[in-house]
């Protein structure tokens, strides 16, 4: 266990660093940005105003020392200033944050719950399994932008009361929480729905697959001819049994999700991490590219250790049966 | 099982050869405008043309090669390199298993997405690009199964016989490993070169791929780009052409992996 | 033991876990809501498309592109202002000009949002203040610094400003800075970081409302003390939309762009207005000719225009709503546009005959945004019939951008706007001596050419404070320009905006600035 940890705190410095420097080397500087757009042209920065501007984020020093400057900053909890939004980069950060989580919560939730109920459904009527299976092997294929940009153009273009971005309706006044919650519910509902979509298969397989090993279990075999009723072995046993292989699998789809999330956030216009990772990246913002890294990595860091660690468990169960 | 394995092998032939004679023989230029903006599909251009008035159909027969380009090299790579350090590290153990383990960990457990954007942000964007950066995120979860896979073969009795004798690394991985990790090679390539069609569709959908190469994701990332694509009738023969290849050929090798999967597993 | 505590660690982490992604179903919301004040105003609510964050509206914090700049100047009034054919007065309601000395009267009515005056104090205090932390946009900024040399406050209403050189673009320079009130700003050591609600009081007709950063919402609010014309609407809102056509439908919005291929569409529809920013964006080819220096023959420069259908671009690219680009730049619908200019016409077989047998291959860098690769696919098809190899080389624009500062290109394709504006921009890109060295390829001519007569003209059109006689330096320039061909004009998209006729149609442009909605003119009672 104190080795995994190990690992887990050199990756996450490994990552740290790589994640400091790539940005920093690539071309094009933070602070012009020419657009081809109509209408959003901008002075042209002279060399003075430019180096100004470098020396008022740091940026003119030496890539080592900003880097070990950067390292004491963080450690002391401060995550810098966003050089895109003029404002510090946990505040940006934290303003999207919720929406994401949010997004990614509800999702994993209900594709987990879904996943189950399909894989549990389908258990012994082969026929329904075998379409069900056929279903969930084309979804699980589709890429989820590709998924979200279908349902905007079939759905969204259609129903009226669906919007079609944004995360609630703006400067609209609540007179209540339910008021705000429907907001939010109706706003999520798309993004929401193609990422269940994509991520509702991943646990579809772990648990079909967990079950049928667990139904060719001798105490399936007995429970069966102890005459136990359907329900009670399909609930008590294969649930109960199979339900650590789908946790782990859970906390294993975070780092996937992750990345589905930031897609469709970028095609609903959904207010989270998503947009602001894709123009960080395109305007070169440095430090908020590192501040957004930071985040995501050690959130799929201890999503993947919770994993290994219900795994390790098992096995070792698996070795005392 | 087999029966299925041949439906799914069919209509990828099918599509193959459509796109050959597409390619090959189909009298239009993929890369010249050879019609009028936005013409509907006719006898002449048979999906039609895009905005600045080059055949569809020509496109997607061409897209198809370069995302199946895409495809195969990036499951070659990624699987030659999950393959070769799954079987260092299970056949070796120790330090070696120690460090290609700790990375195989670090790639499986970073978000690949992101990082993805980054790194080809960094690198530039060519098609050889996008490639070596999907294989960079392919390979672990390969080489995870393979190094299990290792362990377990190397485990049997029959190799420990073979490694009392005196039998060199090279002859028990030509006779007993490469037999028995081949079938599961096999089924993970097939489902590499599904996933890196998607992922640089994906890319491409973020304007992250190279713009100039057309592949499928390119065509679909332009199409959804049109202003007021939504309210008039283009996206018909713009958009879905490419999107229900894109769906087909990947659920083909999907389906074809999965199936080879079941019937090495039973 | 050790088990033991092993699930202890886990169920902690998995507490914490839940718990993080449970509470975040209700959100933070910063939007907040200021009450009704719609009395007196044509206008409740006007709401355009918003959905990306600009910034905070304020000159230290807003994005320095079109849309953030406007946003700051609705709340931040600057001495002048421009209508359709002019400067007009605004803060400043009367002004001269003395040799070095340019003398405001500013308006004795004027209240910044907190009911403080406005006074030639805070002129000066804003001109100090900004020589010591420029701001985003510096108007005053020059090559060799600043251009305010000195002022002198003559009275509460009266400053004298001097100038190191009186320049035919001065006045609109110093009309055009943000005026922060003293009172305030005196205060402040560090403007990058200074936020709050006094960072965003500033003069103009709309005071700030809200601002929500994550789905770029923004509110303004009409001032009720405004000394100037008065502001049409009581809120003035930026709403996020994923499609602006979609939300003009359901009347999310007020203003919308209108694709070309829909406005056939709403043409036809008698409530809609639609009004166009004629030929405001274009693309240009610029010219390596330090690496190829073959093109330093005038007469391969004019074969290259020969070799390209640009109204083949017009039409496939820009489906047809814009022009072929003049030779000498300044588009055809312009006040400036010079009709005398040389004119070359799409003629492969003469290009052919000049560029075949030279053998040239040459790489055409372009961004990737836009429609840029398509200009770039359409103009290698015809380079290449004309014998021209061309290898198409599309990066991201920041790349673009960093290689065409350094040089590193052969030919390279640049797609910007602003090209209705008054042409000065055609002194950083055609003359030798104002060469544009900053950041922005928008700027910038081609390199290895110089051309003494372009370069003199192009310098005396900016010392020529007489407006009509400027207007014909420009004309002859271009004329110059359309001789020499030193930069590949390509080609200029007309854009549209449409909106309900019925609801509001004041919509309106300057002699120097097309985007109807960034002016802040288009927001008051004309």
């Amino acid at each position: 266990m104190g080795r995994k940890i190990a690992v887990l705190v050199l990756s996450f410095f490994v990552i740290y660093t790589i994640n400091f420097f790539i940005p920093r080397l690539m071309p094009g500087d933070p602070f012009s940005h020419s657009s081809s757009v109509s209408g959003e042209e901008m002075a042209g920065l002279s060399e003075q105003e430019l180096a100004r501007l470098k020396a008022y984020y740091g940026l003119d020093k030496p890539i080592v020392t900003q880097f070990i400057s950067t390292v004491k900053n963080n450690l002391k909890g401060d995550f810098g200033q966003s050089i895109l939004y003029k404002k510090s980069v946990a505040e940006v950060i934290l303003s999207r944050l919720p929406w994401t989580l949010y997004i990614m919560s509800a999702t994993l939730l209900i594709s987990l719950f879904l996943g189950i109920i399909l894989a549990l459904v389908c258990l012994k009527k082969s026929r329904l399994d075998g379409y069900v299976y056929r279903a969930m092997s084309l979804v699980c294929e589709m890429p989820s932008f590709l998924i979200g940009v279908l349902l905007l153009f079939l759905v969204a273009a259609q129903v009226p009361w669906i919007p079609l971005a944004g995360n609630l309706t703006p400067f609209r006044r609540y007179n209540s929480f339910f008021e705000l919650a429907g907001d939010v519910l109706v706003h999520s509902f798309l993004p929401i729905l193609a990422l269940v979509v994509v991520t509702t298969p991943v646990f579809y397989f772990t648990s079909r697959s967990s079950f049928k090993t667990i139904m060719n279990k001798e105490y399936i075999v007995h429970a069966n001819a102890k005459g136990l009723s359907e329900k009670t072995i399909k609930y008590k046993y294969i649930l109960l049994n199979a339900v650590l292989p789908i946790i782990a699998r859970f906390f294993l789809s975070v780092g996937n999700c992750i990345g589905a999330t930031l897609l469709i956030e970028n095609v609903f216009a959904y207010p989270g991490l998503g947009k602001i990772l894709r123009d960080a990246v395109l305007y070169r913002d440095y430090i908020l590219i590192q501040g957004i890294f930071l985040l995501s990595t050690t959130l799929v860091l201890v999503a993947s250790f919770i994993s290994d660690t219900i795994n390790y468990f098992l096995e070792q169960r698996i070795a005392n049966d | 099982m087999i029966k299925e394995i041949k439906v799914y092998l069919f209509i990828l032939l099918a599509l193959a050869l459509i796109f050959t004679y597409g390619y090959l023989f189909y009298p239009h230029s993929p890369v010249k405008p050879t019609g009028l903006s936005l013409e509907r599909p006719s006898a002449v251009h048979v999906l039609g043309t895009d905005d600045l008035g080059m055949d569809i159909f020509a496109q997607i027969s061409r897209g198809f090669y370069i995302s199946m380009f895409i495809g195969l090299s990036t499951a070659g790579l990624a699987c030659s390199a999950g393959g070769i350090l799954g079987i260092a590290s299970g056949f070796r153990g120790g330090k070696t298993d120690g460090v290609i383990g700790f990375f195989i960990n670090l790639f499986l457990s970073v978000p690949q997405l992101p990082i993805m954007i980054v790194i080809g942000a960094f690198f530039g964007q060519s098609i050889w690009n996008v490639i070596v950066i999907i294989s960079l995120f392919s390979w672990a979860s390969i080489a995870k199964i393979v190094r299990a896979k290792t362990l377990q073969i190397k485990s049997k009795d029959y190799i420990k016989i073979a490694q009392s004798y005196g039998a060199s690394f090279f002859y028990i991985l030509t006779n007993h490993l490469i037999r028995e990790i081949s079938p599961l090679l096999l089924v993970n390539t097939l489902a590499v070169i599904g996933k890196a069609i998607v992922q640089e569709a994906s890319l491409a959908f973020l304007g992250l791929s190279d713009p100039v190469s057309k592949t499928w994701g390119l065509m679909i990332n332009k199409a959804v780009n049109f202003p007021g694509i939504y309210f008039t009738h283009y996206w018909l023969w713009w958009l879905l052409p490419p999107l229900v290849c894109l769906m087909l050929t990947t659920y083909c090798l999907r389906m074809i992996s999965r199936e080879i999967e079941n019937t090495i597993t039973k | 033991m050790r088990k033991r505590k092993l699930i202890l660690i886990l169920l902690l982490l998995s507490f914490i876990f839940l718990t993080f992604t449970a509470c975040s179903g209700q959100g933070p919301s910063d939007v907040t809501q200021i009450g009704n004040q719609s009395e007196g105003y044509r206008l409740e609510t006007l709401k355009l498309a918003g959905g990306t964050d600009w910034g905070m509206p304020n000159p230290y914090l807003h994005d320095p592109r079109g849309p953030g700049t406007a946003k700051m100047k609705l709340v931040f009034d600057s001495l002048l202002e421009a209508d359709p054919s002019g400067d007009i007065p605004w803060l400043a309601k009367e002004w001269s000009i003395e040799g070095n000395t340019y003398t405001f009267i500013i308006n004795e009515k004027a209240k910044f949002h907190d009911g403080e005056r406005v006074s030639t104090e805070d002129i000066a205090f804003t001109i100090d203040y900004y020589k010591k932390y420029p701001p985003v946009t510096n108007y005053l900024a020059s090559a060799q610094g600043n251009i305010v040399k000195d002022y002198e406050i003559i009275d509460d209403t009266t400053i004298k400003i001097t100038v190191y050189e009186p320049l035919a673009n001065t006045l609109v320079q110093l009309g055009s800075f943000a005026v922060l009130p003293k009172h305030i700003w005196e205060k402040v050591e560090d403007p990058y970081t200074f936020t709050g609600p006094e960072a965003l009081i500033g003069s103009g007709p709309y005071r700030f409302g809200a601002y929500d950063s994550a789905t770029g919402s923004y509110e303004f609010i009409a001032f009720e003390d405004y000394y100037g014309p008065k502001p049409v609407t009581a809120r003035l809102l930026f709403v996020p939309v994923s499609h602006p056509v979609l939300a003009f439908e359901n009347g999310e919005i007020d203003l919308a762009d209108v694709p070309a291929d829909l406005l056939d569409k709403y043409r036809s529809d008698p409530s809609v207005g639609i009004l166009g920013k004629d030929n405001d964006f274009g693309y240009k080819m610029l010219i390596n000719m330090e690496r190829h220096p073959v093109f330093k023959d005038v007469e391969l420069r004019k074969a290259i225009y020969h070799a390209l259908d640009r109204e083949g671009i017009v039409e496939k690219v820009f489906r047809g709503e814009g022009s072929v680009a003049s030779a000498g730049y300044v588009p055809v619908t312009s006040l400036f546009y010079n009709e005398r200019v040389e004119k070359y016409d799409y003629n492969p077989s003469l290009a052919a005959g000049l560029l075949k047998d030279k053998k040239i291959s040459v790489s055409l860098l372009t961004g990737n945004s836009g429609n840029d690769v398509k200009v770039a696919e359409l103009i290698k098809i015809n380079l290449e019939e004309a014998g021209v190899k061309v290898n198409v080389v599309a990066v991201d624009s920041k790349v673009r951008d960093e290689k065409i500062f350094a040089g590193e290109y052969d030919f390279a394709l640049v797609g910007n706007g602003g090209w209705g504006r008054l042409p000065d921009y055609l002194r950083t890109m055609y003359s030798s001596k104002s060469k544009f060295t900053g950041t922005n390829p928008h700027y910038m001519g081609p390199l290895g050419y110089d051309n003494a007569k372009i370069t003199g003209l192009a310098e005396r059109q900016l010392r020529e404070l007489d407006f009509n006689k400027r207007k014909e330096l420009l004309e002859e320039l271009q004329y110059e320009i359309s001789k020499e061909v030193p930069i590949i004009v390509i080609a200029n998209q007309t854009s549209y905006v449409m909106f309900r006729k019925d609801y509001y149609d004041g919509w309106v442009k300057t002699y120097d600035y097309q985007q109807f909605e960034q002016n802040r003119l288009s927001y008051v009672e004309k």
